[in-house]
């Protein structure tokens, strides 16, 4: 029996799917295992996925020296904070856990007190780039990240009430202080599809007494 | 009385402040000094964090049980506007949660939390009626608005909205009279209203004897280097800490040289820096001023002891807890002059005016000066704190709710109770009916975990027919009696909720007949049932066509984990085929037994009735679901208890005056064939012709297939004068016939019970009953039995009774004893709830077999148990496999455990899994994969009461990992680390169980409660085991090879672990040595064994004295083992060592690797090899064996002692549940 949980392969396993159906989706597919595997390189060191698109979109697939590009050179690019949960489906108001890596390039050390509580939250963009919520649920640092480190948690998220198309900023907030994105801390938006939530992964029990809310709110109080 | 304490006060920050302390220690000394009552803690699920540490500090003080953690949808806190609908719904959310638990008091230690953090706390928004009370700390922000409200508007509306639950108290718990007075004075609160109850400084607050290198060591760190002067406690203002500074700054400075001014605890940075920056303002060096920071309780502990004076200048408290821990040190103390201070330190020159810096500091000149005045502060100090206990706060608080609080002797009646509480979904909607669906979904979790871990379980009773139409016939009469004694007492624990369904329409609530019934008037509609794991339908009332047709909603019920149980009157319709008015009677009523064998159990109203179900049942050869029960309570009896119709008619007294002029005999039933009354007439016709001068009375309605007899009966020469037939009289005249008659005749050709001789036993009547069982089952040794089927036969009995009946010898009914209806229900409840009621579930973790059966030794065991635990669930328990993949939570596995158990229908869904507090999960089979991933799914399972356990078959891959692939070892110590954080780990053996127990000292994770090792012996019966069939064809063949000499046996897959190479190297020594014996290696190929296969296969005797069977089935094993004559068992270890077990079953000698488990499985029935296996030696070993082989002195293992797998299971769940 493999006991093993190898999180790096996996890790691997989902990037390259995600580039082969990038590179099938611009019809990039003939673009050779050259192509394919800068990338796949290029995501696990934490190259931005939407940068990724909008390059094949632009036809800049390979730089003509193949080196990395440029972003990922500076510091500033390997640190901050990066979605990293493979599945991105969300339900209308349908709390859940999404994992995250944080890597501290700042220059100092991460960490919660009690005085000065530092939180990893985020914000929700309408598509046409206007915030819809921009005080998201807070998720403690549980531990504090030392310059040049990093952590990979879940956070909590709660996704819009009203389904549809939105951006994801996911960020750190120093409490009554700042949001740590114009603090220096690197930030991206994702493109996310929210989708009505209809009760699923509810145990029967709790089935019954959604569909019991439901009905309540119709009006036909049992 | 049931005491329910909100236990937020230990949850939110408040648990790292006084606040916190005082919530646990005095519920701790309330749970200590509890008595009779009954406490349950109530938790916030929202501090999922807290759960452990609380439950551990109630370990061995309360059962785990009364700990039950509610949940609502976060965040709630008040200070983000946001909250306020998601609070408004915890609010009820939580109102009803503590209702469901029944209390008769609910108490909360602190209600003012909630501000800057998750708790919820409220007072009569949804139960208006459950008293609550609340202790008082003190009402600062109150009586200084300025300081504490005025500035911060929302913290304000915080605050006074606090108050206004505050005010709805029943009773209050103040901690000071100070903070009595508060509550006279700021709340208008009558006196009797309040009672002090005080606080207490916990025990560990006491003196010590502190070593030097102790004390060096904690004031090193905190640079102190001389006597210091101590303050601990919060920097808010009113704690008056600049003041005490500048008090300390006016001290001579000679003085000051030789202190230091210390605080100590947890102040906010912003407030230190302050204090520091007015500290050197008024003049004190750096060294003269320390503040320690953050400290832990023993490090202020022994601050307190080495103080050498503690002030406490806070011109406003409501106890001042610091003060009296600092006493209770043998710390000298003096403190303000105001509020609860007085009260706590006790005596008059410790004291001093907060407001004035002058007198502060005379009083520290004054103490610190006056070494006699320092040490009888220090004196009084430590006497005065003896007088404030925890056990002292408790037993006055219990007795402040006993004076409050006088529940009826005979418990609470439960009816206006509800774990689905009707009203709590309306009140919601106001706040909830915006929310999305996914905010309503996490709200539906929350009130499903909350009614699960609730107390309170709905038992629904099927009243289908009578609520629509009480025909008044014998099964309705039972129906009406149990059905109001159990309305006016249910079970304790339940609600009880008449139902009734129809063939077209699902159960319903039958709340406007219930209400009839009761002589209320209607107040609910008749909404459709809602059901919840633990609730309990009963089929009180028979309907057989609307049962059948709503069986599917009765299996939808049990799959949710209702317990489904129906009372069966008798099987007439089958034992007297042909005599019922409805020619399908018997199909229909077998099809309904037959249904009914389906769900958990039925009731028969006598133990005959019970007989003929199960005879019936094997006869029709039905499917029984598993743990389904027959249990039988007689029905009851009292007339009077029962509702008795009254009236008499107005020729009843000509009538009864006939009756008592001559012996009459009593027939009581409706006319049918089965009731005997055509051969009871033949019979007195026979006495009449005989000579004997009696009267025949019949009492009942015209039934069917009876019309020659009614016609016979009307035209009767003797009708009216020795022969009566009264038809639908009332049970008043009934009564009155009764007492005029001689004897009952009971002529039934069979009954259910027989309820008329228990009547006529009643009224003192004599009893001539036919006899069948029942009527034996239920007047015993007072009734005279008849066998006649014939008019005659029945007349010549009648003849020799009434002889008997002259000279006073006829069997009395003196002494027949009968349950009342109210006793009868007691009974019914008994049977209902206490037996075979499945309340929890025995969550079996069979991920890996769910997915694959591997047919491992593991999985062996697996199967094994499983299938003992589902064919004879443990008592209180649903047995319910459950799998779950890494990334997906845990379901039923029922549709593998349908196929498993090869069940008859279809399986149900396999679900997300419910829970409850009282539940056990059990991890079976071994997956470390999904178990690892899980892991904070079991604690969160603890947390909320689950007990989560697992089997630990050995420890193997961390004791040899060279014998497992690379990176199990790393593996399986993550699993172990995994399933020793949870409960308990039941190990196959007490080797295993040791070598456990010294892993967890080693390496075990950190735990607040207890680990619980043990162990249980696997099963060993084949049988038992689901055992594989199938033979090769060239079976016969081997098999006959190893009879013709002696066959040594090795059974297990070829791994280096099983030794077979060092085997093999002794068997090659025994063969050059001129051995004639056969090597025989039953197992299928695993890892790392590729040369020892290709040597085997390449060897010169293989196929002639050496065999390799692989991957044999369990019959051709059965077979081998039979054949060959020793067993050698040689692993470097194991977990058990099954195969030494299974040869002794077939009395196989052993022959073993000298291992613990070994020795402690086979003992002295076995001989063993040396364990490091020299050649030499071992085979020395064996050729002594040989020879006394050879003159059968070998040691048998036949009496070798070992569990069947029914056993094995049996003493594996005696060890989950060993909590």
């Amino acid at each position: 029996m493999d006991l093993n949980v190898d999180i790096e392969q996996l890790r691997r396993k989902h990037k390259t799917e995600l580039v082969e159906r990038a590179l099938s989706v611009f019809q990039l597919a003939t673009a050779g295992d050259e192509v394919k595997s800068y990338w796949i390189e290029c995501l696990l060191k934490g190259h931005d996925v939407r940068d990724f698109l909008e390059r094949l979109k632009a036809g800049d697939w390979l730089p003509s020296d193949q080196a990395v590009p440029s972003d990922l050179n500076a510091t500033s690019a390997f640190g901050g904070l990066h979605v990293i949960d493979e599945n991105l489906e969300l339900y209308a108001g349908l709390k859940r856990k999404l994992k995250v890596r944080l890597e501290n390039t700042l220059g100092y050390t991460l960490k919660t007190t009690y005085e000065e509580p530092l939180f990893i939250a985020y914000h929700w963009y309408s598509v046409d780039g206007e915030v819809y919520e921009f005080d998201g649920a807070r998720t403690p640092l549980r531990e504090p990240v030392e310059t040049g480190g990093h952590v990979e948690l879940p956070i909590n998220l709660t996704p819009p009430d009203e389904p549809g198309d939105y951006e994801l900023m996911v960020t750190m907030v120093h409490e009554g202080r700042c949001w740590m994105e114009d603090a220096g801390l690197d930030v991206h938006r994702i493109n996310c599809t929210v989708q009505d939530y209809d009760g699923r992964g509810l145990s029967r029990h709790a089935l019954a007494v959604f569909k019991q809310l439901q009905t309540a709110e119709q009006g036909v109080v049992h | 009385m049931r005491i329910v304490i909100d236990m937020q006060g230990a949850q939110t920050e408040s648990r790292y402040r006084g606040i916190g302390r005082y919530t646990l220690s005095l519920t701790q000394a309330i749970v200590r000094n509890r008595g009779r009552h009954e406490i349950i803690l109530a938790l916030n699920g929202l501090f999922p964090e807290t759960l452990e540490p609380i439950r551990a500090a109630f370990d061995g003080l309360l059962p785990q049980a009364n700990i039950r953690v509610w949940h609502a949808p976060g965040s709630v806190r008040e200070v983000i506007q946001d909250n306020t609908e998601r609070r408004h719904a915890a609010e009820l959310t939580r109102e009803a949660f503590i209702r469901s638990l029944q209390p008769d008091l609910v108490h909360i230690p602190s209600l003012f939390e909630g501000y800057g953090d998750d708790a919820v706390l409220s007072i009569g928004r949804l139960d208006k009626t459950t008293p609550v009370s609340v202790t008082l700390h003190d009402l600062i922000p109150l009586l200084n608005p300025e300081e504490y409200l005025d500035a911060n508007p929302p913290f304000a509306a915080y605050y006074r909205n606090k108050v206004t639950h505050l005010k709805r108290a029943a009773l209050y718990l103040s901690i000071s009279d100070s903070a009595s007075q508060e509550a006279y004075d700021c709340l208008g609160i009558s006196e009797n209203r309040v009672v002090n109850t005080s606080e207490a400084a916990d025990s560990m607050f006491r003196r010590l004897e502190i070593n030097a290198q102790q004390r060096v060591a904690l004031l090193g760190r905190l640079g102190i280097d001389r006597p210091f002067l101590l303050y601990s406690g919060g920097g808010d203002e009113r704690k008056n800490l600049p003041r005490l500074i500048e008090a300390y700054a006016r001290l001579p400075s000679a003085l000051r040289k030789g202190h230091q001014l210390v605080f100590a605890g947890r102040i906010p940075h912003g407030i230190v820096v302050q204090l520091q920056e007015h500290a050197r303002w008024v003049g004190l060096r750096e060294d003269e001023f320390i503040y320690t920071g953050y400290i832990r309780d023993d490090e202020l502990v022994l601050l307190y002891n080495l103080s050498h004076l503690f002030v406490f200048p806070s011109w406003h408290e409501g106890f001042g807890l610091p003060a009296l821990e600092a006493m209770a040190c043998g710390a000298p103390v003096i403190g303000a002059n105001t509020s609860s201070l007085p009260e706590v330190i006790g005596h008059p020159q410790a004291l001093f005016d907060p407001l004035d810096v002058q007198a502060i500091s005379d009083k520290l000149r004054e103490v610190l000066e006056q070494p006699a005045l320092r040490q009888a502060l220090q004196e009084h100090g430590a006497q005065h704190a003896l007088r404030f206990t925890w056990e002292r706060s408790a037993q006055r608080a219990i007795n402040a709710w006993e004076r409050l609080v006088n529940p009826s002797p005979a418990g609470k009646v439960s009816n206006d109770n509800s774990a689905a509480d009707p009203q709590l979904i309306p009140a919601l909607m106001p706040f909830v009916e915006s929310w999305s669906n996914g905010a309503k979904s996490e709200l539906s979790t929350a009130i499903a975990l909350n009614q699960q871990a609730g107390t309170t379980r709905q038992l629904l009773l099927d009243v289908s027919e009578i609520c629509h139409n009480d025909a008044a016939t014998g099964v309705q009469r039972v129906v009406r009696s149990y059905l109001k004694e159990l309305l006016v007492q249910p079970p304790v624990g339940f609600r009880v909720e008449p139902v009734y369904a129809s063939r077209e329409e699902g159960y319903h609530y039958a709340r406007r007949f219930t209400a009839r019934f009761l002589g209320h008037e209607p107040s609910l509609d008749d909404a459709p049932v809602y059901w919840q794991r633990g609730d309990l339908f009963f089929g009180l009332d028979m309907q057989h066509h609307v049962q059948l047709a709503r069986q599917a909603q009765l299996h939808a019920m049990r799959m949710d984990g209702v317990v489904v149980k129906f009372l069966v009157h008798d099987l007439l319709p089958i034992q007297l085929d042909g005599l019922f008015v409805d020619p399908e009677a018997k199909a229909l009523h077998e099809q309904w037994l037959a249904m009914l064998a389906g769900f958990d159990g039925a009731l028969c109203v006598s133990e005959a009735t019970a007989d003929a179900y199960r005879e019936w049942m094997d006869q029709a050869r039905v499917h029984c679901s598993p743990g389904f029960q027959l249990d039988c309570v007689h029905n009851g009896a009292d007339i009077e208890g029962s509702q008795p119709s009254t009236g008499l008619p107005n020729e009843a007294d000509a009538v009864l005056a006939k009756l008592m002029a001559r012996p009459t005999l009593l027939g009581v039933s409706t006319l049918e064939p089965r009731k005997g009354q055509h051969q009871m007439l033949e019979a007195v016709e026979w006495l009449w012709v005989e000579g004997h001068d009696v009267n025949l009375v019949l009492v009942g309605r015209q039934g069917w297939h009876i019309e020659a007899l009614v016609e016979t009966l009307r035209t009767h020469p003797e009708r009216g004068q020795r022969l009566f037939w009264l038809e639908g009289i009332s049970d008043q005249y009934l009564g009155e016939v009764y007492r005029a008659s001689a004897a009952l005749i009971a002529a039934s050709l069979n009954e259910g019970f027989g309820l008329s001789l228990i009547e006529a036993a009643h009224y003192g009547v004599p009893l001539i009953a036919r006899d069948i069982p029942v009527f034996r089952e239920v007047a015993g040794e007072h009734a005279s039995y008849f066998r006649a089927d014939s008019g005659e036969g029945l007349g010549q009995h009648l003849a020799g009774w009434l002889a008997q009946y002259r000279q006073g010898r006829h069997p009395r009914v003196e002494g027949l004893t009968w349950n009342t209806w109210a006793q009868s229900a007691e009974l019914l409840k008994q049977a209902l709830v206490e037996r075979h009621y499945a309340r929890h579930q025995l969550l079996v973790d069979v991920s890996e077999l769910a997915q694959r059966d591997a047919r491992s030794g593991i999985q062996r065991v697996v199967r094994s148990v499983l299938r003992e635990w589902l064919t004879q669930p443990p008592e209180g328990y649903r047995v319910e496999p459950v799998c779950a993949a890494p990334d997906e939570g845990y379901r039923y596995a029922r549709a593998f455990t349908h196929a498993f158990m090869g069940w008859p229908g279809e399986p149900g869904e396999d679900s997300l899994i419910d829970h409850s507090p009282g539940d056990v999960f059990f991890g079976l089979d071994m997956q470390p994969k999904v178990q690892i991933a899980h892991e904070a799914f079991y604690q969160r399972l603890r947390g909320e009461g689950v007990t989560v356990k697992f089997l630990l078959h050995d420890l193997l891959s961390i004791q040899m990992p060279e014998f497992f692939p690379p990176g199990n070892e790393e593996g399986f110590t993550c699993w172990l680390e995994t399933i020793t954080a949870t409960d308990g780990v039941i190990c196959v053996s007490r080797t295993v169980s040791e070598e456990l127990e010294e892993w967890v000292a080693q390496h075990g994770p950190e735990r607040l409660r207890p680990l619980q090792i043990g162990w249980s012996h696997n099963g060993a019966d084949i049988d038992g085991s689901s055992p594989s069939i199938g033979m090769p064809e060239d079976a016969p063949e081997v098999l006959a090879k190893l009879e013709a000499r002696p066959s040594f046996l090795m059974v297990g897959t070829l791994e280096p672990r099983k030794s077979h190479a060092d085997t093999l190297d002794v068997f090659d020594a025994l063969w050059a040595q001129g051995e004639d014996v056969n090597l025989v290696i039953v197992g299928k190929i695993g890892w790392k064994v590729e040369q020892l296969a290709a040597r085997i296969k390449n060897h010169s005797e293989y196929n002639r004295r050496l065999f390799w069977l692989a991957g044999i089935s369990d019959e051709y094993l059965d077979k081998v083992y039979s054949t060959c004559s020793c067993l050698i068992a040689a692993s470097y270890g194991e977990g058990f060592g099954l195969p030494l077990i299974e040869a002794a079953q077939v009395g196989m000698p052993i022959i073993a690797r000298d291992i613990p488990v070994f020795r402690e499985v086979a003992g002295e029935h076995a001989t063993y090899l040396p364990r490091d296996m020299q050649v030499g030696a071992a085979q020395q070993v064996i050729t002594q064996w040989l020879v006394k082989h050879r003159h059968g002195a070998v040691h048998s293992s036949e009496a070798l002692s070992w569990l069947t797998w029914q056993e094995s299971a049996r003493t594996l769940l005696e060890k989950i549940y060993r909590h």
